[in-house]
Parts: structure tokens; sequence; C-alpha cells
């Protein structure tokens, strides 16, 4: 079972992660951070986990738990 | 024990390797290769490093960051090149590295001259070459015993404060032979908790003055203080009546410790003062001299006058209640016993005008 | 088996980067690597001054870190790398001014001397802390704060291929080009770090791993905008891959 946890304050909305994800499972939300960038949000359905995001994002924003038993908790 | 006859360079060389540096940086300048050659034979043989660096630029930071893994660093050079090194002297200041620098000066400004002796680095080696609020400690010896003296003790001391030490003497405590005594060769020391060695940890003062700027600067005032308050050393004599006392480091302060000698068994009330560190210069000798004292004469071998002012100012501290009087005599050349007297003779009788 | 992606242990989470910024991505992965190889207790950075300089002074990472003057970095690596205990990584970690503008001395001489370092360069194509000027990475024609022409070599030079000038000249241990600029490069890059992490820990001698990385501030673009650029343009000029995979250590017969 899959879980995705976002630290969406670190977020700078820099769209790398929306711009590579292959399921376009990634979009802009219209909310803002104390940092004032727009955060993104992910559809569950659509990702497959592939991980591609966690690769590009400078800000290790997006955590994928592909195994969630095993997973360690955001940070 | 048996004294041994020594070069000056090779001395200060064997010297360290015992004190237990482990690594030196180097680049050939006349008159410190013979330092570096010693060094690339044998301290390997102990086991450490000897780097023949690209240039003396860099140097500093090569010792920067072996003495951040709490390894005993050392260079030497002569002017041109340590001008090169000042910035890695005091980018080291910023972060507490403690590591030592022989600098054998020479006379004068670009490639300077070598066939006398020269102490046209004063100001620069006592201030420092480099940005920022720092100190380092700088030992002035006169011989080659005194050196080695100096030098074997200076990790223990750079270590102490974090600070980085310099020796400053001239050509001729390089090249001089002089029948001394080496001491012992040191077991290894204990690395310090806070060097480098892959664990985390903060190395970086820049980030405390971010976070409480007022403890890192008292920090900083504190570290000097104990430094001024400790490490003063001098030789003087013949201070508790003196009507003048003369002040000169290195070679020519044994020159006038000598006229000093000859001038009071004839019954001349005069003393004299010789740092042997120019930072933090002896005020404590100041202080002991005659509070009834009429003048300091500061003897030196440049063409500016550049220990002048430090006598000035260690004058007025020792007398805070008159202006005693300084009067400086400066040339670009060795002066000789009886130059020293003609020199107190004058300003005995008023011939010679107060500059300070 | 499913594979958990999760931060890094050492990343602690507060980044000063830019958004879009390269330094951060290639942050990312050496800590990665770090988790992956167990040397998070076992490894030194030290870096230079410009944006790298964050990477000590604002918390981004949990890692022995310590900074030197600009260009000095590969000296105090120097250093640091005779001296440190056996088995602990000892990683440069500049950009493309500090290592081969005014570090050219220092970059060159640690190669030269074969120490045992990873060397780290990030390319971005100028000088960025203090606002996007020329460096000698810049592409022929790139706007610069100081080239507002266009970089014109006739005046200033040809942009430099540091690893291709020292390939063959030098014995290194690797000598590589990665990039930050798609996930493929991204993971490629990771491959090559890893590659020279290990020869260092075999004490094999220098290693340099060049990483073209986008800078958007300066570029005045989006960071989508400047990552295509770094693809298309940096990476016509700069080859990417393995450039040299060097001698272990040792005698070098008929250099």
């Amino acid at each position: 079972m899959k879980k995705i946890i976002l630290s969406t304050e670190r977020c700078k909305a820099c769209e790398y992660c929306i711009h590579f994800c292959p399921k376009n499972a990634i979009g802009l939300t219209s909310n803002f951070n104390s940092k004032g960038y727009k955060t993104i949000a992910i559809d569950e359905v659509k990702c497959i986990g592939c991980g591609i995001c966690y690769t590009m994002c400078p800000d290790s924003v997006i955590e994928i738990l592909n195994d969630a038993n095993k997973g360690v908790a955001g940070r | 024990m048996t004294k041994e006859l020594w070069k000056g360079d090779y001395a200060y060389a064997e010297c360290a390797i015992r004190a237990g540096c482990r690594l030196f940086a180097g680049y050939p300048i006349t008159p410190t290769t013979e330092l570096m050659e010693y060094v690339a034979t044998h301290l390997p043989q102990a086991g450490g490093h000897c780097i023949i660096a690209e240039n003396e630029a860099n140097i500093p930071y090569i010792l920067n960051g072996a003495a951040a893994c709490g390894t005993y660093a050392f260079t030497t050079s002569s002017a041109p090149g340590t001008t090169l090194m000042q910035e890695g002297i005091a980018w080291a200041s910023k972060y507490d590295i403690p590591a030592v620098l022989l600098h054998s000066q020479r006379y004068g400004g670009a490639t300077g001259t070598l066939h006398g002796e020269g102490q046209t680095d004063y100001k620069r080696d006592v201030a420092g070459g480099g940005h920022g609020d720092y100190h380092t400690i700088v030992f002035a010896p006169a011989s080659v015993q005194e050196c080695v003296d100096m030098l074997y003790i200076s990790w223990e001391l750079a270590y102490k404060y974090r600070i980085w030490v310099v020796i400053h003497v001239g050509r001729s405590l390089c090249h001089m032979y002089e029948a001394i005594e080496l001491p012992p060769a040191k077991s290894t020391h204990t690395k310090p908790e806070w060097c480098l060695n892959g664990k985390y940890h903060l190395f970086d003062p820049m980030c405390e003055l971010l976070d409480d700027p007022t403890a890192y600067v008292k920090a900083q005032q504190e570290r000097y203080n104990a430094v001024i308050d400790n490490e003063q050393r001098w030789e003087a004599g013949y201070l508790e009546d003196a009507d003048y006392v003369i002040v000169a480091y290195g070679i020519p302060g044994r020159v006038v410790k000598k006229a000093v000698q000859d001038m009071r068994a004839a019954g001349e009330k005069v003393g004299f003062i010789r740092p042997v560190t120019i930072w933090p210069y002896p005020q404590k000798a100041f202080d002991m001299v005659s509070k009834k004292v009429k003048g300091f004469l500061s003897m030196e071998i440049n063409d500016l006058g550049q220990m002048k002012k430090d006598v000035a100012l260690s004058a007025k501290l020792a007398n805070r209640d008159r202006n005693v009087l300084v009067y400086a005599f400066y040339r670009g050349e060795y002066f000789s016993t009886e130059e020293v007297k003609e020199f107190y003779g004058r300003v005995k009788n008023g011939q010679f005008e107060a500059e300070l | 088996m499913a594979k958990n992606y999760t931060t890094p242990t050492v990343i602690t989470g507060k980044n000063t980067y830019c958004n879009g910024c390269g330094h951060s991505i290639v942050i990312k992965t050496i800590c990665q690597l770090l988790d992956e190889m167990n040397l998070q207790e076992k490894c030194v950075i030290v870096h230079g001054v410009g944006c790298c300089t964050m990477l000590g002074l604002n918390g981004i990472v949990k890692l022995s870190t310590m900074h030197f003057s600009h260009g000095k970095t590969m000296a105090a690596a120097t250093g640091v790398a005779r001296c440190i205990d056996d088995g602990v990584l000892v990683i440069g970690y500049h950009g493309d001014g500090d290592a081969y503008n005014i570090g050219f001395s220092e970059t060159f001489n640690a190669g030269y001397r074969n120490e045992n370092v990873v060397d780290i360069v990030i390319n971005n194509s100028l000088y960025g802390m203090t606002g996007g000027q020329m460096s000698h990475t810049t592409l022929i024609g790139e706007w610069t704060e100081n080239t507002p022409e266009g970089r014109d070599p006739e005046v200033t030079g040809y942009p430099l291929r540091f690893p291709e000038m020292v390939k063959n000249a030098l014995p290194h241990a690797f000598l590589a080009r990665g990039g930050v600029f798609n996930p493929t490069e991204v993971r490629k890059t990771k491959a090559l770090l890893k590659h020279a992490f290990e020869r260092q820990l075999s004490r094999d001698g220098y290693s340099l791993v060049e990483i073209l990385s986008m800078c958007p501030t300066n570029a005045h673009k989006t960071p989508l905008e400047v990552r295509q650029w770094v693809e298309d343009e940096m990476g016509a000029y700069y080859k990417l891959g393995v450039i040299q995979e060097g001698a272990s250590r040792g005698l070098i017969e008929n250099f």
C-alpha cells in the first residue's frame, strides 16, 4: 500500500516534480505556505510511486512509502 | 647535556619534528629553503607529511585543513612569501585554527635584500596583515637556542589559545651556526575534541556569531586578554634605578644588552629591555622600570621606525601621570655597541630630539 | 520489493537556496549516498565561498563541514585529506568560479598531487552569489551581468572544459561530468558520485565530478526554463559521462 507524505512548508514551487511526473499526478494548489510559495499536491490514485518527483525535488518535500509498513515518518 | 653545532634552519626543522609537527607545507625561498629541505628528508621518516606547495598563498589553507584535524602543522617563508600567507592566517583566526609560521624577514620591500639584517616587517607581523580583528603570538628570538626553545612550545601555545604563532626572525638566525641543546622528542599529543573526525559538529564560529553575537565577541576578547596576561616574554636588566632604558629586539637586542652592560660598568644609570614576544608586547617589563625614568630609547633596523610607537605606548601605560619621552633610532643596517653608546650619550646630553 | 523514498537522515529540512537551484539537488543526492554507504558520521565536506557557503553555514545538512576563502577549497581539502582518520570521506564542494577561476591553482594542484579527495564542482556557468557574473564556464554568447552583449571569446577566452583539460595530463582516480537538469541525469550523477566516493575510500587518489546545474535567479528564468537551457545549451558544450577512469594508486609506468 502506497503512502505519500508531503512537507509542503519546504516547497518552493519550482515545478520540477510537476514537469517530470510521468502520470501528470502532481499539480500546484492555491495554498500558500509560510514562505509565500504555492504548494504542490499529488493525486494518490494516479501516482505509481516511481520516485521521479523525489529524485528531482531540491527541497525534500516528497516522501513516498511504497511499502508503508517499513516507512519512516515524514520529517 | 652536550651541545651540538647546528645551522639555524636545520635546528628549527629538527626541533619542529621533535615538538610533534606532522605536516609541513613549504615553498623554496631564501633563507628558509634549507629548513624545508631538512623537513623533506626527515619528516616522512617520522610519519609526517611534507607537501611541496605550489605557492605560498595556498600554504596556510593546507595547514588550516591539517590543523583542523588536530595535526601540528608548520610552515616557513620569507618576506614576500609571508605576505602571500596573510589571508590564510587571518582566515584561520576566525575558525580558531592553530598552526605555526616561522617568518624570516628581509630588509626592505619587494624582493628585499638579505646581505644584512632587517626588521622591516615588525609592524606587519605584530598587526597582522590580514583582514579582521585578530592577533597571533609573535616571538622574536635573538639566538638559535632561543628560537629553538620558542618553537618547541609554539604548538602547545597555539592549541591552548587556538591562534597562530609566528616566529619572527631574520636571515642571520636561519643561516648561522650555533652550539645548542635540542629538546627531546615529544610523544604524540592528544587530539582535541573540537577537531574534525567525520562526525557532525559545529566548527564554525560564524554560526555562533549569528546566534549570539555578544557571547562570541566576549569570548574573543577574553581569549586575547588571556594571551596578553600570560604570554609576555622578555629579557631585561638594570631597570630599578635606570634613568634611561634602551629597547631593541632580536639580534640588535643582544648588541644593546652588551652596550648597556659596558655602560653600567662605567657607572651609567641605564637599563635595557629585549622583547622576546613582540605580540603581546612585554608591558610587564616596562612596568618594572623605575618610576623616575627619564626616557626610553628605541632601536631597530628599518628606515621609518616601526617599533618606536609600541615603545612609546608602553612607556605611557607604565607612567600614566607624566609624559615620558621616547627617543627613536632606526637605520637600515646593523649598529654596533659603540653606536648604541653614542646614541645614548647624545640623548643624555640633550643632543637628540625625542620623537615620541 | 517496493522501494521507499524518504528524506535523507542528515537533511535538516531547512534550505536557504533559491527555488529550483541545482545545489539543493546535488546536496540531497550526496546525503542519499551517505545514508546508503553509512558514512553520515564519516564525512567531512570542505566547501568554498559563494552559494556553496550556505551548505555549511545555514544548517542545511547535519554533517561535518568547514569553509575557507574563495578558491582555497581544495588546498584546505588537501590538508584535511592528509590528516583525517582513515575511512573518512573527504569532499571538496565548490562552484565553477571557486574551482576554475580564483581556485584554479588549488584545484589543479590537488589533482596534480593526486590527493585523496573527491572534488565536486557545481557548474552553473556563472558566479551566483554575487549576482551572475561571467566565470570560466560561461558559454559563448551567454548574457551575464558583466557580459551584457553576450560572452565574446575573442576578448574573454573560451569556456573552460577542465576535466578534459587535465585528462591524460595528470594521474587521477576518476574524472566525470554529470548534471541535475532531469531525473535520468540526476540518477546517473548519483552513480558517478558513488563511484568517486568508493575510489576515494580505496585511497586511489583524486576524483573530480563536475555537475551541470541550474541557477534560475541569475539566468532570470523560471526553474523549468533554465533547466531546459542547461540540458540543451550547456549539455551541448559540456559532455556528460565518465571522462577518465584512472589507475589505482601506484607508480604509473611510462607516464
